[in-house]
């Protein structure tokens, strides 16, 4: 039963486009409201059925918050926008370092200055430091994977909602 | 798109509905819900979709507010919400506001029917 009143608020909860102080008052309130109607001797699946479905209390309330849900998707669409570009830029900065490390064996060569006044400087990296600094480059590109992935599955999972 | 308009509409009065069902004394959600129902004979049943946007942009515009009351006889905790002065001030602006503009409506619209 209670497994069942959880499912219920939870897909509530997690199809709103609302900023999560709303969600918040409205879980609270939706399970307050079902758990006295059970008390009063009321059937778990007529109260539900008279609440309406996840799908049909979500569209009720988004109509009912016009402004909030529409500002709360443009804030959620800037975001994918802004951890795509970091993304990009990370991933074209990973490649380069992989590129070249392949491409220089390791070895980091330079030549300053002209002529007779030129130095020539070579440094091979040891395998520490090649694994630390491919590490940490894969972290800086897969963090803002992660959050571009998390914004599409949030807007897809609404978008099936809808 | 007329009953787009038809909802704009509901939507104005329900506040005043709500509003008023306050001003009666302090009532949890489902049972303004209920009283509402009741009280106009099925005509505005609505959902908690409907009267929970109402309720917190009552309490966000200072007009009601609310508190969650734990009864001793481990029983589920009701959030009873209660008219402010503002709230009691703002009702009756609103009634004044209805009753002109039902005359008003209602006449108009003898007028075009002549």
């Amino acid at each position: 039963m209670k497994h069942k009143v959880n499912q219920y608020i939870n897909q509530i909860d997690r199809g709103l486009q609302l900023p999560y102080k709303i969600r918040k008052k409205i879980k609270m309130e939706l399970t307050s409201e079902i758990h006295l109607r059970m008390e009063a001797g009321e059937g778990l699946d007529d109260i539900l059925s008279s609440i309406g479905s996840p799908k049909e209390v979500i569209a009720e309330l988004e109509s009912n918050y016009e402004h909030e849900y529409f500002s709360f998707r443009k804030t959620r669409n800037f975001a994918l926008a802004v951890w795509s570009v970091v993304t990009v830029l990370m991933g074209g900065f990973l490649f380069y370092s992989l590129v070249t490390l392949i491409g220089s064996k390791g070895t980091f060569s330079k030549i300053i200055g002209n002529g007779n006044m030129a130095v020539y400087i070579a440094y091979k990296y040891s395998l520490k430091e090649i694994v630390f600094g491919l590490c940490a480059e894969v972290v800086l590109f897969l963090f803002p994977l992660l959050q571009v992935m998390k914004q599409m599955k949030f807007l897809k999972c609404h978008k099936d909602m809808e | 798109m007329v009953s787009k308009d038809v909802n704009q509409i509901r939507k104005g009065i329900l506040k005043i509905l709500v509003l008023k069902l306050l001003s009666e004394g302090k009532k949890y959600g489902y049972e303004l819900l209920e009283e509402m129902d009741k009280k106009s004979a099925g005509f505005f049943k609505v959902k908690e979709g409907t009267l929970y946007p109402i309720l917190y942009k009552l309490e966000d515009g200072g007009f009601v507010t609310s508190e969650w009351e734990i009864p001793n006889d481990r029983a589920k905790a009701k959030k009873y919400y209660f008219i402010t002065e503002a709230g009691k001030q703002e009702l009756e602006e609103l009634i004044n506001f209805w009753n002109c503009l039902a005359v008003n409506v209602q006449e108009f619209l003898r007028k075009e029917e002549q």
